[in-house]
């Protein structure tokens, strides 16, 4: 593991009013690797994923402590630029989101923000981070339908696509694949693993052969603590902790 | 299930009883002021333009007035979390009878600062109805709008300022546009707020001043109907009302093309959000 490290969260803990999302969770994550975070629902996969990117904080009673350092810098800080954090830091969620517009208006969303307006830049953006979504051959030429129009599988690949115009070095993946079947899944995963030499990919996922299938290395949590870390075969086949072993066998509710 | 049909049989016969007597009063409003409806448009005693033009003129301004910052009130609640107090008083204004604000205003104003019964009253008194109903009545049209948008957005990089103005406000304008229409239409068929504000008369000849006396069409009608001593009053008063129930069916008709051009500009066709997240 001598890879640089491009994310690290230090003594993090989160809490929603009393309740304790994360405790003293420390995790290193190295850049250009697929980091997959494991465990049973509630252990605060999600939440690690949203202070990542800090949308932690918009949900009711949230306190955050600790530190989350992107290439060494606390993005935790008070006077962290949030929007330009967050074009480093992209993310996908579980549930597709596209925006009621056009296919074209979506992926263009990010780019516009900052300020691009040229049809020409935008078309090649567009068409550059389509391409990479593995979603272009389906959409091109129809790039003025209504994203909603599309199906599930391939309105995620176009909220992938939408992250990835604005350039960012980081992807956090909540549970990409929850809501796809199993075709779609399938694609998802390949196309994660075509991204990961690019981007860093943090990859929250119920399904145990997923992560198994598309990470380098494996976090496993259980009740808002990190209970072990390392490199995925590992962490598979001779996990040091005894709760690891047990969620990974399915003794562990999951 | 034979009960649950005798609820649905209820309900019809009241909802038939209740159209019926909307339909005849709208009849009899028609049927009394038809006669009058030509005279309403010439000069004389009957002409009934100067009312019509308050009623546009006072509800146009009042409109552009309350409007953008109603609605600003109503994200500030939504979008940055102000304190539910603002959402609980612009409730308690919007049901508070017309008539009282009507009266403090008349205090206020008239008796006070010495303002005339004028259009500038009457659009102060229509303002401050409409400022809470706005609020109020657009904070759940905002809340309508995914959360699962609004963190697509922000987590591009785009403020939240930047998240109203390109998401939330863009996904929310059909609904918006029917708030502002309803807002609209009770502003026209407001009367009990004018009486003390923009009082009963309107000017004798055309004039853009906001001092102006400014009574309006539902004024016109209330007055007329029950104070004049024309032979033709009654008849005065149902072209009044005619007029009246055209304006109002022009906006809200206005009012639904306009959101059903809105929804499918946005691709908001009915049903097939039910996809979404599926």
């Amino acid at each position: 593991m001598s890879e640089e490290v491009i994310l690290e969260t230090d003594d993090l803990s989160v809490a929603y009013y009393s309740q304790t999302a994360l405790r003293r969770v420390s995790l290193s994550v190295p850049a250009g690797t697929v980091m997959a975070v494991i465990g049973p629902s509630g252990c605060g996969k999600s939440t690690l994923l949203r202070v990542m990117n800090r949308l932690a904080e918009r949900s009711p009673g949230a306190r955050i402590t600790g530190a989350v350092y992107l290439h060494g810098e606390n993005i935790l800080a008070r006077d962290t630029d949030l929007s330009h954090l967050r074009r480093r830091v992209g993310m996908v969620f579980q549930q597709p989101n596209p925006f009621p517009f056009s296919i074209f208006d979506n992926v263009a969303y990010g780019p516009r923000l900052l300020g691009e307006r040229r049809h020409e830049v935008l078309r090649d953006t567009v068409e550059r981070s389509l391409r990479q979504a593995n979603l272009w051959d389906e959409v091109r030429g129809k790039l003025r339908r209504p994203a909603l129009s599309l199906s599930g599988g391939q309105q995620q690949r176009l909220c992938l696509a939408r992250a990835l115009a604005v350039g960012p070095e980081v992807l956090l993946m909540d549970e990409p694949t929850a809501s796809l079947d199993p075709v779609s899944t399938a694609r998802t995963e390949e196309l994660i693993e075509g991204l990961k030499h690019r981007y860093t990919i943090v990859l929250v996922t119920h399904n145990l052969q997923q992560a198994a299938r598309v990470s380098d290395y494996t976090a496993f949590l259980d009740r808002g603590t990190l209970v072990e870390t390392g490199p995925t075969p590992v962490i598979f086949t001779a996990p040091r902790e005894r709760r690891t072993e047990d969620y990974l066998t399915g003794r562990l509710e999951g | 299930m034979r009960q649950r049909h005798g609820v649905t049989a209820v309900i019809l016969v009241l909802a038939v009883c209740g159209g019926a007597i909307l339909l005849l009063v709208a009849g009899e409003v028609v049927a009394v002021g038809w006669p009058e409806l030509g005279a309403g448009f010439r000069a004389g005693p009957a002409d009934l333009r100067p009312e019509l033009f308050n009623t546009l003129y006072m509800v146009g301004a009042a409109l552009v007035l309350s409007v953008p910052p109603g609605l600003l009130a109503a994200l500030w609640r939504t979008e940055e979390r102000a304190p539910r107090i603002l959402e609980d008083v612009a409730s308690l204004l919007s049901s508070l009878p017309s008539v009282t604000i009507g009266l403090g205003l008349f205090v206020l104003l008239i008796a006070t600062s010495g303002w005339p019964f004028s259009r500038a009253a009457g659009i102060v008194a229509l303002t401050a109805m409409n400022l809470p109903w706005m609020t109020a009545a657009s904070i759940p049209v905002l809340r309508q709008v995914g959360e699962s948008r609004r963190q697509a957005s922000l987590a591009l990089g785009a403020s939240v300022w930047a998240t109203v103005v390109r998401v939330v406000v863009p996904e929310a304008l059909p609904g918006l546009v029917a708030v502002a229409a309803v807002g609209a239409a009770r502003l026209v068929g407001e009367a009990a707020a004018l009486l003390f504000t923009a009082g009963v008369n309107a000017p004798a000849r055309f004039s853009w001043s906001p001092w102006a006396p400014g009574a309006t069409l539902a004024i016109r009608l209330f007055r007329v109907g029950t104070e004049s001593l024309h032979p033709d009053a009654r008849a005065m008063a149902g072209a009044a009302g005619i007029v009246l129930l055209l304006f109002t069916l022009v906006l809200l008709g206005v009012a639904g093309v306009l959101q059903r051009y809105l929804r499918r500009r946005a691709g908001i066709v009915d049903g097939t959000e039910g996809r979404f997240g599926r």
